[in-house]
């Protein structure tokens, strides 16, 4: 992912802003593959997998590879 | 079985593409009417392989698309088909969509809307992502005038929303939603053979599926965003 998608994503259970720990890029530097999204408010966890953000709530996040 | 499992599983043995290909006929034409202004932001709401959105990049010049799916393997597929830097792909759900308030331009949902487990909810999450003046398309096949179409939940795991015509302007409106258009889209270039060749092992008789593709075909609605 784009570090510009950052600029509207959300915490997908309270809407408050996500926070970028832990990330990876590739060698461009420009593709975010791997991190963590944390929200400032609630501090749910969401992770970056193959450049892909995961944001499905929690609860529905089972069986998933965090 | 989770709307995750059930589309995790079609993505991985291919189903995605057949998808695109059997949705093409009318999306292409809904697609077409949607008013995108070059450098908008669109979402695809239940991208699968992503087909739709990146219709939207190249023929309209929207300037980022994203597609959101339930089955992380749906984004992966639709990730590997593309290497535009301004499509991207999320992971997430209808009724709790990660995006902030007045932050997308136009959403399109093509054949995905009704798997959503509260779709009163996720029109309000449409109209709460929308920014004033933006759309959303919603385009469905299955849907209560479309008799034929009414098996197919006997098929699926997920439990599916079948709204009449009706029901669907009443939602939009419910959650805040102007409708500004609705509209039935035939599908013209589907095979339908000959009288003599019926029945055959998906239709009992030619009349009923001229009556499915060319007449209902796919159901078209549109809200804008107050």
């Amino acid at each position: 992912m784009k570090e510009s998608l950052l600029e509207i994503l959300c915490c997908p259970l309270d809407k408050h802003d996500l926070e970028l720990e832990d990330a990876e890029y590739d060698d461009d530097g420009d593709e975010i593959v791997s991190g963590t999204l944390v929200c400032t408010e609630c501090g749910e966890r969401y992770p970056i997998e193959d450049g892909i953000p995961n944001l499905l709530p929690p609860d529905m996040r089972e069986g998933t590879p965090a | 079985m989770s709307v995750r499992e059930e589309f995790d599983a079609w993505a991985t043995d291919g189903r995605d593409k057949g998808m695109e290909e059997r949705h093409w006929h009318t999306a292409k034409h809904a697609l077409a009417r949607v008013p995108v202004e070059p450098g908008e932001t669109i979402l695809d709401l239940g991208c699968g392989s992503g087909y739709a959105g990146r219709a939207l990049r190249e023929t309209k010049d929207a300037g980022r698309v994203y597609g959101l799916d339930g089955a992380p393997e749906m984004t992966r597929n639709a990730a590997s088909y593309t290497d535009d830097p301004n499509v991207g792909y999320v992971v997430g759900d209808f009724d709790s969509l990660p995006f902030a308030d007045d932050s997308i331009d136009h959403i399109w949902s093509m054949e995905s809307f009704y798997y959503a487990a509260d779709p009163e909810h996720t029109l309000e999450e449409v109209a709460r992502v929308l920014r004033p003046g933006g759309t959303f398309y919603c385009a469905v096949n299955y849907y209560e005038e479309n008799v034929h179409s009414h098996e197919w939940q006997e098929f699926i795991a997920v439990e599916m929303t079948r709204w009449d015509r009706e029901q669907y302007r009443e939602a939009f409106r419910d959650a805040g939603l102007y409708v500004a258009e609705q509209d039935n889209i035939p599908d013209r270039e589907i095979t339908i053979p000959a009288e003599a060749e019926f029945p055959t092992d998906d239709w009992d008789t030619r009349a009923e599926m001229v009556e499915r593709y060319r007449e209902l075909g796919t159901l078209l609605t549109v809200g804008v965003a107050p």
